[in-house]
Order: structure tokens, then C-alpha cells, then sequence
């Protein structure tokens, strides 16, 4: 039939046929469309049961010496105290001499009468029959000592932090929450220095609550670098002014000398309460 | 008193936080399934475009990647070969180069000239070592090859057309999914009458994954479109060289 046709007409367009042929194409789309949707399948699969690392941000590591602090959060207690932190075994002499006792108030001897009744001499006590044996000396008790003395340290020593009254947790009762690692921190006297530093520059009145986790690096000198959002409250305003906060500080004093490590970093949580 | 219930709230919260870090894919899902029906629509029609541009390419890389190979075998063997009947019995197995497709035209198209031309020469058969046949029309024979290069053009144009839809279009169908889902994220605070970022975030997050995959789906079509189209061209160059050599063997040869 197509033969036939092809015949008759190729004398007026002999290519038309070739042409027509060649329009066609061998095969369809199906094949390639199996395999891509196997494919899209695929990446599906690997989006739901892949880990979680493939996709999420990357954590940063924390450079260097870094020391969660808490500001804000619920009242600890006041100035003065004994804390448990930075609790080290002390170990001192103590000389007897310096240790001092506390006196007891002694009445005024009251003033003799100006007459005295002559009282009867009461009548003899009756002489024991046999001796009466006293114990050797060495039976009695402890022997008061005189000279230098060994203490033994205790878990709990004042180390003259006196617990910084604003939540550095761990100082005694009222702190909010075990994120401190300043267990080993050997100078805490400096950080509740830094606090109350900061402290005077924070507004933490502000209209809505949040937390907002400020990194930043002390230098050895004290001048404050690399003030950063750890993690954002969602919120410019308090963001902002914990920023400000450090910003305005600025430069605290140079760390202490048994600090050995070059800088400090910080992790400051300062929390918005309403 | 306070105190202690704010200390719990921060609790919760942490504990919230470190949950949502622990699994991107099945959080996703999670969005996916809490979303409203039209966006689940929208995600499905992404996909659906997804998977044909795909299916697209790879059906495309195949077949270039034949009509290359082929289109350089058949230039070395039409180079190489004295008389276009022995071309003519390898168009054949070469029959995906466009090359070929045109060769055919042209050698149908001399054919049919000569034949006419014997006819109208006289009853006796030409002899092949005889005198020298001369062609009638080489217009004629220039239309032939203008033709099979339209149509081999045409063949392998077919279905880029499609790249190009999808990347044009899949950008603004995730776009129209994610404006709709803020659109109800923003309903959802004057439902609550809260602006607190908790009531806008999931909202917004659902609604921004259509535009994500709008764009999945776009970006690989834009890129093998392009691809593709200066494939098509390179080989649109190689017809239009082909065709004029083809013209140039037959006009020293037939006139």
C-alpha cells in the first residue's frame, strides 16, 4: 500500500516520504520517565531517613576557653556568704595565738558591803577514813597544745566570691540552672567583678520576655573583642541591648594573673523577664 | 514561686530547641503534612514537573549523545566514499544523524531529477559511463535539503520546549504556594490575635517550602536548557555545512 503510493508520486516530491519517516521518533518518553521518578523517589527518601546532618546548619566550635554565664533570671542570694564555688581544698597553718577566741563579758564584781553579819564557821567536814586515789595524769583527755596546727580542707571554704546575688548559678541557692562550667575557673572573684560590670550597663527592662546567649572574648588586658549572637532571642530590641550592653562596658579589668590561658571567652545569657 | 515556673519555662524551651535540631528531614515531613491542602497540591504539581523535565533530560542527553556519535561517523564515511550509493547504504545504520536525514532527501531528490530526465531524454536506457547526466534544478535540489534540515531541526527542538516551560513556570507556581500560605499564617494571627513569632514561624516555614521546591525544580531546567540549545544550534551549523557540500559534489558532478 505504501509502496504503491510512494510510487505514484514520487515524480512531484520525491523526498516528502524520506521527510515524513524521519519525523518519527523510535522511542517515547516512558523509559527515561521511569527512571527519573525512581530517582525523585530516591532523593525523597534520602530528605525523610537521612540524617539530619545532612541538611541542618553546622553547630560552630566553641574557640578556645569558653564559660556559660548566666545574667538575669531568678535572685540569689545577697552579698556576703559562703559558697560552694570554686570549692578547693584549703590547707593552712593556723598558729594558736592568732586564733582568736571569743571573750566572754565578765560582770563587775559586785562592791563589798559596808557591814558583814559574823557568820558561824560551819562545823568541820568529817576526815575521810582512807585515801582518796586520783587518776594519773595521762588518763585524763586531750591535752591542750600549744604551737602551729594542721586543718584538714572542707567542701565548703570561703574563697570571698560572695555569691553574686544575680543567678551566677551554682553559688548556693537561687541560681537558675547547672550551665555553669566554672568549676575549675580559678579566679571568681574576677567574674563577679565582670558581672556587676555588665550589670550597670543593661536595661534588662524591656517589654517582652527572652534570652538572648552573647558570645564575646576577654583579652588579657580586659578590653572586650568579638562580641557576637550565639543564639538570638528573636527579638531586635533585646538582642540589641544586650550588645549594647557589652558594648558599653568595654573594658574590664585584665584578667587575673592565675588565668594562664591568653583570653577568655564568654557565653552571656542574659534573660528578659517581664 | 515565679521564679521556679519561669525556671521550668526556660526548660521547655531548651528542650524544644534541641528537638527541632535533631531531625531537618523529619521536620520537614512534619510541615509537609501540617500544611493546607492547596500547598500539598502545589508541592505535588512541583514534583510532577520535577520528575518530566527529568524524564526530559535524560530522554535528550541520550538521544545527542547517539546523534553525536553517529553524526561524526557519518561525515567520515560520506568523506570517505566515492559514490553516494555506498553513503547511501550506511544511512541506514547511521540513521540517527541528522546528516543522514538530509543525505536521503537529497540523494531521493537527484534520483527523481535523473530518472525525469532519462525519461525525457528518449526510450533507450542511459547508459552510467556515458556521456555525463546533467541535473535540471538545483534549486530544486537546495529546497530538498532545506526541507530535511527543517525537519531533522524540528526532531531534535522536540520537547526542550518543555525545559523551558518548566523553568519558567515552576518558580512562580512555588511562589503562588508560599504567598498563599502566608496569606493564611497572617489569618492565623488575627484568629489568635497574637503577633508572637510562635503563632507566625510554621506558618511561614510551611509555606516557604514551596518556593523551595519551585526552584528545585527549576534551576536543572534552566541549566540543560541552555545546554541543550547550543547543542541544537552547533548541529544546525553542521547541516547548513553539510547541505552546502552535498550541493557542491552534486553541481561538479551533474551539470
Amino acid at each position: 500500500m505504501r509502496g504503491s503510493r510512494r510510487r505514484r508520486h514520487t515524480v512531484r516530491e520525491a523526498a516528502s516520504q524520506i521527510l515524513a519517516d524521519r519525523g518519527h521518533e523510535p522511542e517515547g518518553l516512558r523509559g527515561t520517565l521511569v527512571v527519573s521518578a525512581a530517582a525523585h523517589a530516591l532523593a525523597l527518601a534520602a530528605l525523610m531517613l537521612g540524617p539530619a546532618s545532612w541538611f541542618a546548619t553546622r553547630e560552630e566550635p566553641v574557640p578556645g576557653v569558653a564559660m556559660a554565664i548566666r545574667l538575669g533570671g531568678p535572685e540569689g542570694p545577697g552579698e556576703g556568704g559562703q559558697t560552694a564555688l570554686g570549692g578547693r581544698p584549703i590547707q593552712q597553718l593556723l598558729t594558736l595565738e592568732e586564733a582568736r577566741r571569743p571573750q566572754w563579758i565578765q560582770p563587775p564584781t559586785p562592791a563589798p558591803p559596808e557591814m558583814i553579819l559574823p557568820v558561824e564557821e560551819p562545823a568541820p567536814r568529817p576526815e575521810p577514813e582512807t585515801e582518796v586515789e586520783t587518776a594519773p595524769a595521762e588518763a585524763r583527755g586531750r591535752t591542750p597544745t600549744r604551737g602551729p596546727e594542721l586543718l584538714e580542707g572542707t567542701a565548703m571554704a570561703d574563697t570571698g566570691v560572695g555569691g553574686i546575688g544575680v543567678g551566677l548559678s551554682g553559688g548556693g541557692l537561687g541560681g537558675s540552672g547547672g550551665e555553669i562550667s566554672l568549676s575549675d575557673f580559678c579566679c571568681p572573684e574576677y567574674l563577679n567583678t565582670m558581672l556587676q560590670l555588665i550589670r550597670r550597663q543593661w536595661n534588662s527592662n524591656q517589654q517582652v520576655p527572652g534570652m538572648t546567649v552573647l558570645r564575646f572574648t576577654i583579652q588579657r588586658d580586659g578590653a572586650i573583642a568579638g562580641v557576637a549572637v550565639d543564639r538570638s532571642s528573636g527579638y531586635f530590641a533585646l538582642d540589641m541591648s544586650a550588645q549594647r550592653a557589652i558594648l558599653l562596658t568595654n573594658q574590664l579589668p585584665g584578667l587575673p594573673s592565675a588565668f594562664t590561658e591568653p583570653s577568655l571567652t564568654v557565653r552571656l545569657t542574659f534573660e528578659y523577664r517581664r | 514561686m515565679r521564679a521556679l515556673d519561669h525556671y521550668a519555662f526556660t526548660l521547655l524551651q531548651t528542650a524544644g530547641m534541641s528537638a527541632s535540631e535533631e531531625g531537618f528531614g523529619g521536620g520537614v515531613l512534619e510541615l509537609i503534612g501540617r500544611s493546607s491542602l492547596l500547598s500539598q497540591a502545589v508541592l505535588v504539581i512541583l514534583v510532577l514537573f520535577s520528575i518530566a523535565s527529568w524524564a526530559v533530560v535524560l530522554f535528550k542527553l541520550r538521544q545527542f549523545r547517539r546523534v553525536e556519535s553517529q553524526t561524526t561517523r557519518f561525515r567520515d564515511v560520506f568523506r570517505r566514499s566515492s559514490k553516494f550509493s555506498d553513503v547511501h547504504s550506511v544511512c541506514r545504520s547511521l540513521a540517527r544523524s541528522p546528516l543522514a536525514g538530509i543525505f536521503q532527501a537529497g540523494y531521493v531528490e537527484l534520483n527523481a531529477q535523473l530518472r525525469l530526465a532519462d525519461v525525457s531524454n528518449g526510450p533507450d536506457p542511459p547508459s552510467e559511463s556515458a556521456a555525463r547526466r546533467r541535473l535540471k534544478s538545483f534549486d530544486a535540489l537546495d529546497r530538498a535539503l532545506l526541507r530535511a534540515a527543517n525537519v531533522e531541526v524540528a526532531k531534535l527542538e522536540r520537547r526542550v520546549a518543555f525545559l523551558a516551560t518548566t523553568a519558567s513556570i515552576t518558580p512562580f507556581i512555588g511562589l503562588f504556594g508560599t504567598v498563599w500560605g502566608i496569606m493564611s499564617a497572617f489569618e492565623g494571627i488575627g484568629a489568635t490575635g497574637s503577633t508572637s513569632l510562635a503563632v507566625v514561624a510554621p506558618g511561614i516555614a510551611e509555606a516557604l517550602i514551596a518556593t523551595a521546591a519551585g526552584l528545585f525544580a527549576a534551576i536543572p531546567a534552566v541549566y540543560f536548557y541552555n545546554h541543550f540549545t547550543q547543542k541544537i544550534k552547533e548541529l544546525a551549523g553542521a547541516m547548513d555545512d553539510f547541505s552546502l557540500e552535498f550541493l557542491n559534489i552534486t553541481e561538479r558532478n551533474f551539470s
